[in-house]
């Protein structure tokens, strides 16, 4: 009786603990998709920013069409890429290619504030102002909210590699998260004007 | 009914569960009991020529399968609520949810955040994190959670797209009153009973299974017959266990009805009460009525948090026994009297029942008035900018009965108040980023004297972009009107629970450091750090509910003379008074040593002190102190600034909802 008492203590303890690691790692994955919400909210506002932004300037920029299309190549470019990865956040290859799109989305973008350097009635205009204020109060959210995503899936993935977790996330499916990064440096320089 | 003894009942009807659950585990060690005696018992342990007791009784058989059962009930029960302690939103999550930003620009959405924020500054507690049930077709919804600190508040997607505005209301007052009623914790510890009820079932089947491949594969190997034998007592054993599992299940979940469906009724009065509409719940049953799936959930958790819905999850053929929530129609009846066409008298009495309250509610609002007419510029009057409609009845006896609680008036009190506040900074206070500038700027604007610039070191602590942020809406602030203040910080807090954890404990420090910088704790900064900083820190580490320590006045008396004489300092007349009208309520219960403070001895360190073991005593000791307070605090008939942060402070201290308009 004894012993069958001690397999079943085991038994118990086995299935148990295999349940609430199970469902840790799935409150913790299902954490980090929540804090991706957050950046696809802000991501979303950009994008819906850019075309009226582009519509203001083309007026005064006539002779910057390509500059133009290309900001807005990008961002369709990105709004694409990143209707993917709000699939699956923390997919390693959406991730990659979002962090992709918006870098060269970022960078199309400060060509064009560079550009609009030399259009001081453009600079003037109180709706471009505006615009610009708000893309840039939408890019330190998404900043934010990128270190917030990011520390979640940290978590999600020391959770996930330590051991016994390791093995049951095998089992079950759960796949290494991929963290979103923007290389800031470039980002956050102050666009060189030369003429 | 107040606040408190709502609290008590629930802790009781806990018992009653505890009682149940008990009942159900000896149930179960008995069948299994018999189950093994039938297939073991008489393998020759009892002797010879036992007689038939000394045969069914075999007292070590009966341990081994106690041990056993008991083992696995508790350790899948323990397990469960271990899981969920994390809170709502673990629930929430379990169940497929996915939490709704605060600045969502969905129609209906906003309609739905909308809602849940009038209705929580009208009652005082922080607004809870809001759930979509997005796969759910059906009208659906829930709350769940451990308190006020960690609630969480989900619908379906059906629900959205099915009701209206009133309707909805209705649906989130009946959400509403399941937090005040301390059904969330009832229904937390439910889930987990059930759990270990259903691990027992789980058990049974991996040992079948397990026991029948080995029997298949020692069957192929050398087929010998006393392994064999034993292994097929074992599959037997594991279907027994299966079957009792299965039993247990049916336990629990009469289990969950029993305590579930007066739980229903209550929550269904109370929404009734909170919006003085019955067409708004009513008309949202009866759209569910017309579904034929009814409230519905698909996913596969909702049959174990079944009780924690609005409407029934599920239907099974014995509804009268398994159901968790009263049938519809007798739900609608109770609400709407002319639904019931056939049944005149009960239409009748309803009526009467409705006309008296509705002249006892007149009369409530006459006493309302006149109790603000004594009170000529009391506190509120003046701040409020020209609300005039939920006017505090500055009686002590109003005011405690409002605790918990929620009305019509004070939800379109709150409504006004939100529209009042400028859109930037509602807009600042729905994300993280913003949300964080916003209290810092809510810190800096409440001090004496205000503030006008963002300090440098937290320019450089946290960038320049939050610092510009938060001076931009410092200006705001200042410009604006005092009474926002606290109301801003509570709709920050969703925002704020989205903050990563690295995030949060930066934000937390500089918080506690803009508090303490200037050396002059004001209330208004104390109430902030209790609201702010206690509950994110529900939200952001495991730490428990205190458990109760103090059961009597008696130790705590050195806590309650600091409160109260805090508390009579901060009155604008004499203090003596204050604090001699404080003490007159609770006079019966208290020794007689207890005197009034200096001014020196009440700081805010010892403040804090005291609210900590305040929050660690009884409910009954907690009314009484909060007794105490109020009628110290209305001994002049009138609340100042100062004494109403802190009754804040010591609401948000102790979990208990002050509504606004009192506050």
């Amino acid at each position: 009786m004894i012993t069958l008492i001690v397999i079943v203590a085991l038994l118990v303890l086995v299935i148990g603990s295999s349940i609430a690691i199970y469902n840790r790692l799935v409150a913790l994955r299902n954490r980090f998709k929540n804090a991706f919400a957050q950046i696809d909210v802000q991501l979303k506002r950009r994008y819906d920013l850019i075309p009226n932004l582009v519509e203001t300037a083309k007026g005064y920029m006539k002779h910057e069409r390509q500059t133009l299309e290309a900001v807005i190549q990008a961002r369709n470019q990105a709004q694409q890429v990143e209707k993917q990865a709000a699939q699956g956040p923390g997919d390693p290859e959406s991730m990659k290619k979002l962090a992709g799109a918006e870098q060269s989305l970022s960078g199309a973008l400060g060509r064009l504030f560079a550009l609009s350097e030399s259009y001081p009635d453009l600079k003037a205009n109180q709706n471009m102002m505006q615009l610009s204020e708000e893309l840039s109060s939408t890019e330190n959210k998404v900043a934010y909210a990128r270190q917030s995503f990011n520390d979640a899936v940290m978590t999600y993935n020391t959770a996930r590699e330590k051991f016994p977790n390791i093995l049951f996330a095998n089992m079950f499916g759960f796949n290494p998260a991929q963290l979103f990064e923007i290389e800031t440096t470039e980002e956050r320089k102050a666009p060189d004007v030369s003429f | 009914m107040d606040f408190f003894e709502a609290q008590d009942r629930a802790r009781r009807i806990t018992w009653k569960l505890i009682g149940l659950y008990l009942m159900a585990v000896f149930l179960i060690i008995a069948s299994v009991y018999l189950v093994a005696l039938a297939l073991f018992g008489y393998s020759g342990q009892a002797p010879a020529g036992a007689t038939l007791t000394q045969q069914l009784w075999q007292p070590e058989l009966f341990t081994g399968v106690s041990i056993i059962l008991i083992i696995i009930i508790v350790a899948g029960t323990l397990f469960r609520i271990a899981q969920l302690r994390k809170g709502g939103s673990a629930v929430a999550e379990m169940l497929g949810g996915r939490k709704l930003e605060s600045s969502t620009r969905d129609f209906k959405e906003r309609q739905l955040v909308n809602v849940v924020e009038e209705m929580s500054i009208a009652s005082g507690i922080p607004v809870p994190d809001i759930y979509i049930l997005d796969n759910e077709e059906n009208i659906n919804a829930f709350a769940a959670g451990f308190g006020t600190n960690d609630a969480a508040v989900g619908v379906t997607r059906g629900t959205l797209d099915k009701l209206n505005r009133d309707e909805l209301q209705g649906v989130v007052a009946h959400e509403f009153s399941h937090i005040f009623n301390g059904d969330m914790k009832l229904n937390i510890r439910l889930i987990g009973i059930l759990n270990g009820i259903l691990l027992l079932h789980l058990m049974g089947m991996i040992l079948m299974r397990g026991a029948a491949f080995s029997r298949i594969g020692r069957s192929g190997g050398r087929g010998r017959g006393g392994g064999g034998q034993a292994a097929l007592a074992m599959i037997l054993f594991g279907l027994a266990l299966l079957i009792i599992g299965y039993i247990g299940m049916l336990f629990g979940r009469m289990i969950q009805a029993a305590i579930s469906r007066q739980r229903e009724y209550l929550a269904d009065a109370a929404a009734v009460q909170y919006t003085r509409n019955p067409d708004g719940i009513a008309g949202a049953l009866r759209k569910i009525g017309q579904v034929k799936e009814g409230g519905k959930i698909n996913d596969g958790h909702s049959m174990e948090m079944s009780h924690l819905f609005f409407a029934s999850s599920f239907h099974s053929a014995l509804d009268r026994l398994f159901a968790t929530h009263p049938p519809l129609e007798k739900r609608i009846q109770a609400l709407d009297p002319a639904f019931d066409r056939e049944n005149e008298k009960k239409k009748a009495r309803l009526k009467k029942r409705l006309e008296k309250d509705r002249i006892a509610g007149e009369e409530s609002i006459a006493g309302r008035t006149e109790g603000g007419e004594r009170s000529p510029g009391g506190g509120l009057g003046q701040a409020a900018g020209g609300i005039e409609a939920a006017h505090p009845a500055l009686r002590p006896e109003v005011i405690l009965a409002a605790i918990g609680t929620l009305d019509e008036n004070r939800i379109s009190h709150a409504g006004k108040l939100l529209q009042n506040i400028p859109a930037k900074l509602k807009e600042a206070a729905q994300e993280p980023f913003t949300a964080e500038a916003l209290v810092v700027a809510l810190l800096l604007s409440g001090r004496e004297p205000t503030a006008v610039k963002v300090p440098g070191w937290f320019r450089d602590q946290s960038g320049p972009h939050i610092a510009g942020v938060a001076q931009d809406l410092l200006q705001d602030l200042n410009k604006g009107n005092r009474e926002w203040f606290l109301p801003l910080a509570e709709l920050s807090l969703p925002a704020l629970r989205q903050m990563s954890a690295g995030q949060y404990h930066k934000f937390r420090e500089t918080v506690e450091h803009l508090i303490r910088e200037d050396k002059n704790i004001s209330l208004f900064e104390f109430a902030m750090e209790k609201l702010i900083v206690r509950h994110l820190d529900t939200a952001f580490s495991d730490k428990k509910e205190p458990r109760i320590r103090h059961f009597h006045f008696k130790t705590l008396r050195l806590e309650f003379s600091i409160l109260l004489s805090a508390m009579a300092h901060s009155s604008e007349s004499d203090p003596r008074e204050a604090w001699q009208a404080g003490l007159e309520s609770v006079k019966n219960l208290l020794p007689d040593d207890v005197a009034l403070l200096d001014t020196a001895e009440c700081t805010p360190d010892k403040l804090d002190q005291a609210l900590q073991e305040l929050a660690a005593s009884a409910d009954p000791v907690k009314k009484y102190i909060l007794a105490a307070l109020v009628h110290c605090s209305t001994a002049d008939n009138r609340i100042s600034l100062r004494e109403r942060e802190l009754l804040r402070a010591v609401s948000e201290a102790i979990d208990c909802p002050i509504p606004l308009g009192v506050l």
